[in-house]
Formats: structure tokens, C-alpha cells, sequence
């Protein structure tokens, strides 16, 4: 459970105040899917610094599972980037040195995890995300994609509350994009929490529920009737169903979500930051 | 995390920039060279002096008279050797002259001595006999004789036992050839020919005993044989400036000093080129955490806490400061050997002691030049890190 409450975030840039985030609140529930949508300048990364404690708010409070994060100190808040985040960055992030397996291992060597135990546990994670034949491969002996879902199954092996994707298909062809999204989307329906960081509208129509920012605010916080529904035992017992249906029906929902999202939008301005902001973004 | 984990971690990186690692140990490598290989040279030097002075005898008192109104003769000396503490007595009488034989001639130094000298002073025969208390009861006209003079005379490979040579006009027969002797900064016995005292005297045309060693008990110590000594001395000339008295023990006590404050300095000095060396190491660690700050970034937005970056850094320069002090350990001790067998009078080592300095040293080296990027590296902001291009 992701609580934010009136969080602030204000940069000096040459002397002159940006307010990155200008009061935002969202709450996340557990084994939810929720897409940040936001331009580039909208401070959506700003936002998924402070969800992943990787940056702390100016003012506001921010809980994780009931716990104030500014409370805690930067031990204790590494601890909990240990335990209870994992991130998928645009940039993959992977240690050039370090092979697949040696990358998904480190955080369970920070964790304190034994040998035997963390041999088990990142074959398991390197076998979901389908890699288990390329474990000894370091990551610029693999494609984009590949080290894409190294970097996925880096996130999950440490069985996380919340995993943090920041633009995860932003620098993968088509064909990868498909392949890191079908696999975040079987995650979620394993009951993993999950919230995805884009400016892509057709990505963020994958989530369920999907949050805009504009210029530090949030502008609308929406809900897919169709997803929601289905976001339950369904998933849980036919995964396949979502990674088959979603390529089909993303445009669908991405131009549904659109016509959707503006009736929510209630002053006229905000209605055109929207128009706007879609507009950036494709 | 476990400091195994950190371990492998810090080894893999130093490993993945092999010339790099090399170049930054290089410091070090000099360094420890330098210290080990000077500090090992003096050590060793040291030892060849005390030895040296070993040989001499260590520990025994030399006494020389002065006085020459007052005579010292040679039933007094020997009755010395009753002094408690005093173990023998070897009066010598010492002259310069020239021997000849079969045409050759050679300078030699005269010494005469009592029988007491080998247990005394030491003597090591190639050949033949030394000199006995019957050579100085009857005053033998025989000689012992250092293997230079035997050279000299009779040429390399002859045996010079029993054959005579010319000393100002008499004969003497060689009953004895002393073995090669080592070069000492106190000369040595190779160009020497020992007489029986009493004959030394004639020859010399001195009937006094100017000089003399006195070995020590082997349950006193020197100091008091030294008291012992110099009370009967004084009850003999009345005042002690008529003779003087030398303890080979405490010249040797004051070579060790000054050998051992050299070792100090040189040792220091040589220990600046150490700090030059751990310079080295920082300079290249902080260009490291530079390089790898996207590298911290990733380590500390998936768990890595403070201590574990600062742990993975400070090991990472402790194994370039360590790694290098070993190698530099491993060429000067590579070096020593050479000298060794070049000049096989020499034996230079690194000693125990030596080498726990100077790794001791280059571990410190490696610790504290390594905790600054150490600390720099752990305090960088995870966002700022992965920011970093």
C-alpha cells in the first residue's frame, strides 16, 4: 500500500522555483496496476523517485505499508529499496560487468541472502522471465530486450511490495516492447503491485487504472470499466489470456481511455492541457 | 552483505582493469622495494660489522699500556687470569718488519703470542700446528703464518709447513699456516706471522708487555670482569691514564645504534615514496568512483546501503596497497638474492620484522588513502548517481 499525500517537490533552476510536483496524492493499493502518464516536464520521473525513496519530497508525506518514509533513516531507507521496491529502468541499469545471473543475484547479496538460497531464487526469477539459458550472458552479449527482462527479473527476485518501472520499453523495438509488456502484465496477475512510468499512451492503456500528471499536478486518475472487472480471478487463473488479448485490444483501449478521460476533466483549461499533453506525447 | 561478497566484488573490479590496477600498485611496489631493500642492506651490513667485531672476539676486553716507565711484564699480566670474572689472559707484542724466503721477500706485521691466544682470540690452522706454551717457555725460534705470507714467499700451492723464513736476520721454522681469513675493517690475519712471546721480544727488542686481551668468564659478565680488570690495573700504575681499557661489547653496543638510527632514517625516507604511492592509489580510486557513479547509483537504488559501497571501495584499495607491497616484497628479496650470489660474503634477507612493516605499512597505505573515495563514493545520492552519463 502506496500512500502519497500532498507532496511537493521544487527545483531551483537559475535561480528561478520549479515546482516538479505541485501537491500530489495518490494512494496505491496492493496488486494494483497503475500507469503515471505524464510529458516529458510533467514530473513524472520526479514522482517515481520519490514512490522508488530513491528522492525524498520537499514537503508531504509519503507511506509505504503504513511507514512515514522521511521518518526513516538512509540505512533503513536502503533497506527498504532492498526489500520492498524493484525497479525496471528505460536505461535497463544492469552492471556491464556483471553477468545476467550475477546481476539479478546482487540484490539478495545485499539482502544477506545465503548461497544456496539466492541460487534457487534467481533461477526462478530468470525463468519467468524466460532467460534461463542465457544466466553466464554478461548484458552487452544481450539484446535489448533480453537485458530488459534481466533487469525485470533483477526487480522481482527480492519478492518486492511494489515494482517501479520508469519508461521499461522506452528504448526497445516493437517486437521487445510486446514481450517486456506481456511479462509485466503476467506479473501483475501474479498479484505483484505494479506502477509504470511513460509518455506513451498506448502503454499506459494497458494498466488498468492510469494516472496524468501535468505540470506536477495530477489531472485525472482513471479507471478501465472492461480491466477492472476482469482485474481479479480471472487473471489470476488464465494469464495467457491477458498477454494474447492486450496487443489486440490496446488500440481499442488506448482511443477508449482518451474519450474517457476528458469527461473527468472538469475546468475548460485543463481540458486543453490534456489535448496538449497527448499531443507531446505522441 | 557479507565481506566475502564485497570481497569478490572489489577483486573482480581491480581484475577488470588489469594495466590500470598494475600502474596504480606500481607506487606501491617501488615503495615497499625501496624501504625493504634499503632497510635489509643496512641490516645486513650491520650484521658484517658484528661479526667482524665477533671474530675479534666479542667478548673480550683489550688492554693497552701506556705508561712504558712502569713495566708490565708478563708473569704479572698472566697472573691477571686469577681475577674473578676473568677467564684467560693473551698478552701480544706487535711489530712491523719484512720476511724472506727462497729469494721472494714480504711485508708483514709481527705479533708475538702466548699459547692463550687461540682460546682467546681464535685461530683457524690450514696447516700444521700452533703456538704452545713450550714455544714461549723456551723461546722458540718457530713461526705461524698468515696464508698471504705463505703466498708470498713459497707461491700458491706450496706447503709452507716446515720450511724457514728470514725475520731481521734469524731463522724460524714454520711449524703453521693460518686458513684464508676473511677481510675485516680491522684488517686481517693473512699478511700476519705469529712468534712465541718470548721470542717476539728479543726480536722486537721490547721486553715489556704493551698490550692484551682478556677473555671473559662465561658466567661473568664483561662489565664486571671490566671493573675487575681495571681495579688491579690501578693498583699497578696509580692512575688511569697510564693504560686504557676497551670493551669490545660496548663498541659493538654503539655500532648497533648508529646502524640502527640509519636504518630509521633510511627506512623513513624511503617511506615517503610509500605515501607517493598511496597518493597514486587515491588519485585513481577517486577517478574510479567518478567513472562508476552510474555503477553506485544502480548498487544503492537496488539495497546497497553506505557501509556496503565504503566496504566494497576500501577493500578494492587495500588489495592494489597489499598486492603491490607483496610484489615489491617479492623483487627486492629477488634482488638480495642476486647480491648474495654475486658477493657470496654477504648475506642480506629480509627479516620477519621487515616484512610485517612493510606490508603492515602498505595495508595502512591502502586504508587510509582509500577511505576518502571510499566515504565520497557511499555519500553520492542514488538519483544523482543514475543520472550521471
Amino acid at each position: 500500500m502506496i500512500e502519497l499525500h500532498d507532496i511537493r517537490k521544487i527545483y531551483q533552476l537559475g535561480g528561478e522555483e520549479v515546482h516538479a510536483l505541485d501537491g500530489v496524492s495518490l494512494t496505491i493499493r496492493d496488486h494494483e496496476f497503475v500507469a503515471i502518464i505524464g510529458a516529458s516536464g510533467s514530473g513524472k520521473s520526479t514522482l517515481m523517485n520519490i514512490i522508488g525513496c530513491l528522492d525524498t519530497a520537499d514537503e508531504g508525506t509519503y507511506m509505504i505499508d503504513g511507514q512515514e518514509v522521511s521518518d526513516l533513516s538512509e540505512r533503513q531507507q536502503s533497506i527498504l529499496r532492498n526489500r520492498k521496491i524493484g525497479f525496471i529502468f528505460q536505461q535497463f541499469n544492469l552492471l556491464p560487468k556483471l553477468t545476467a545471473y550475477e546481476n539479478v543475484e546482487l540484490p539478495l547479496i545485499y539482502q544477506g541472502v545465503s548461497a544456496h538460497e539466492r541460487r534457487e531464487r534467481v533461477m526462478e526469477a530468470l525463468e519467468k522471465v524466460d532467460l534461463a539459458h542465457r544466466v553466464h550472458h554478461r548484458p552487452n552479449q544481450l539484446s535489448g530486450g533480453q537485458q530488459q527482462r534481466v533487469a525485470v527479473a533483477r526487480a522481482l527476485v527480492t519478492r518486492p511490495t511494489l515494482i517501479l518501472a520508469d519508461e521499461p520499453t522506452g528504448n526497445l523495438d516493437s517486437h521487445s516492447t510486446k514481450d517486456i509488456m506481456d511479462l509485466l502484465k503476467n506479473l501483475h496477475a501474479q498479484g505483484n503491485t505494479l506502477v509504470l512510468i511513460t509518455h506513451d499512451n498506448e502503454i499506459a492503456a494497458q494498466a488498468p487504472r492510469r494516472v496524468r500528471l501535468f505540470d506536477g499536478r495530477i489531472i485525472s486518475d482513471s479507471r478501465q470499466d472492461s480491466d477492472s472487472s476482469a482485474d481479479g480471478p480471472e487473471h489470476l487463473s488464465d494469464p495467457d489470456h491477458t498477454a494474447s488479448a492486450d496487443p489486440l485490444s490496446g488500440q481499442t483501449a488506448a482511443s477508449e481511455n482518451q474519450s474517457e478521460e476528458q469527461p473527468q476533466v472538469s475546468p475548460g483549461s485543463r481540458e486543453s492541457s490534456v489535448d496538449r499533453n497527448g499531443g507531446d506525447a505522441q | 552483505m557479507k565481506f566475502s561478497q564485497a570481497g569478490k566484488m572489489a577483486v573482480a573490479a581491480v581484475l577488470s582493469n588489469k594495466l590500470r590496477s598494475f600502474l596504480t600498485m606500481l607506487g606501491i611496489i617501488i615503495g615497499v622495494m625501496a624501504v625493504t631493500l634499503l632497510i635489509s642492506l643496512v641490516q645486513g651490513a650491520t650484521n658484517t660489522v658484528t661479526e667482524s667485531l665477533d671474530d675479534l672476539g666479542g667478548d673480550q676486553l683489550v688492554v693497552s699500556v701506556t705508561n712504558t716507565s712502569k713495566r708490565l711484564t708478563l708473569g704479572e699480566v698472566e697472573a691477571l687470569a686469577d681475577l674473578d670474572g676473568i677467564d684467560r689472559v693473551s698478552p701480544t707484542l706487535s711489530g712491523r718488519g719484512t720476511a724472506r724466503a727462497d729469494g721472494n721477500s714480504s711485508d708483514v706485521s709481527i705479533t708475538g703470542i702466548t699459547a692463550s691466544y687461540d682460546a682467546v682470540q681464535g685461530m683457524s690452522l690450514a696447516s700444521g700446528r700452533g703456538i704452545t706454551q713450550t714455544d714461549v717457555d723456551y723461546r722458540l725460534s718457530i713461526c705461524v703464518i698468515g696464508p698471504t705470507v705463505s703466498k708470498d714467499l713459497f707461491g700458491t700451492n706450496a706447503d709452507a709447513v716446515g720450511r724457514t723464513l728470514r725475520l731481521s736476520g734469524r731463522d724460524y721454522r714454520i711449524v703453521g699456516v693460518l686458513e684464508e681469513a676473511q677481510e675485516t675493517m680491522f684488517g686481517s690475519s693473512n699478511t700476519e706471522i705469529y712468534l712465541p712471546f718470548t721470542n717476539a721480544q728479543r726480536l722486537l727488542s721490547s721486553v715489556n708487555v704493551t698490550n692484551f686481551y682478556v677473555s671473559v668468564s662465561e658466567d661473568a659478565s664483561t662489565d664486571d670482569a671490566e671493573t675487575a680488570l681495571d681495579r688491579a690495573m690501578m693498583a699497578k700504575y696509580g692512575d688511569d691514564d697510564s693504560y686504557s681499557i676497551v670493551n669490545l661489547t660496548d663498541i659493538m653496543d654503539t655500532i648497533n645504534d648508529v646502524m640502527a638510527t640509519m636504518e630509521l632514517l633510511l627506512g623513513a625516507i624511503a617511506g615517503i615514496s610509500l605515501l607517493v604511492g598511496g597518493i597514486g592509489i587515491m588519485n585513481i580510486m577517486l577517478v574510479s568512483v567518478t567513472e562508476r557513479t552510474r555503477e553506485i547509483g544502480i548498487r544503492k537504488a537496488i539495497g546497497a546501503q553506505r557501509t556496503d559501497i565504503i566496504v566494497q571501495f576500501m577493500i578494492e584499495s587495500v588489495i592494489l596497497s597489499l598486492t603491490g607491497g607483496l610484489i615489491g616484497m617479492v623483487i627486492s628479496q629477488g634482488v638480495l638474492t642476486t647480491i648474495n650470489t654475486l658477493y657470496p660474503d654477504y648475506h642480506f634477507a629480509i627479516t620477519g620484522g621487515t616484512a610485517s612493516v612493510a606490508l603492515g605499512f602498505s595495508f595502512l597505505v591502502g586504508v587510509i588513502f582509500g577511505i576518502y573515495p571510499a566515504n565520497k563514493a557511499a555519500k553520492l545520492k542514488p538519483i544523482n548517481a543514475l543520472r550521471y552519463e
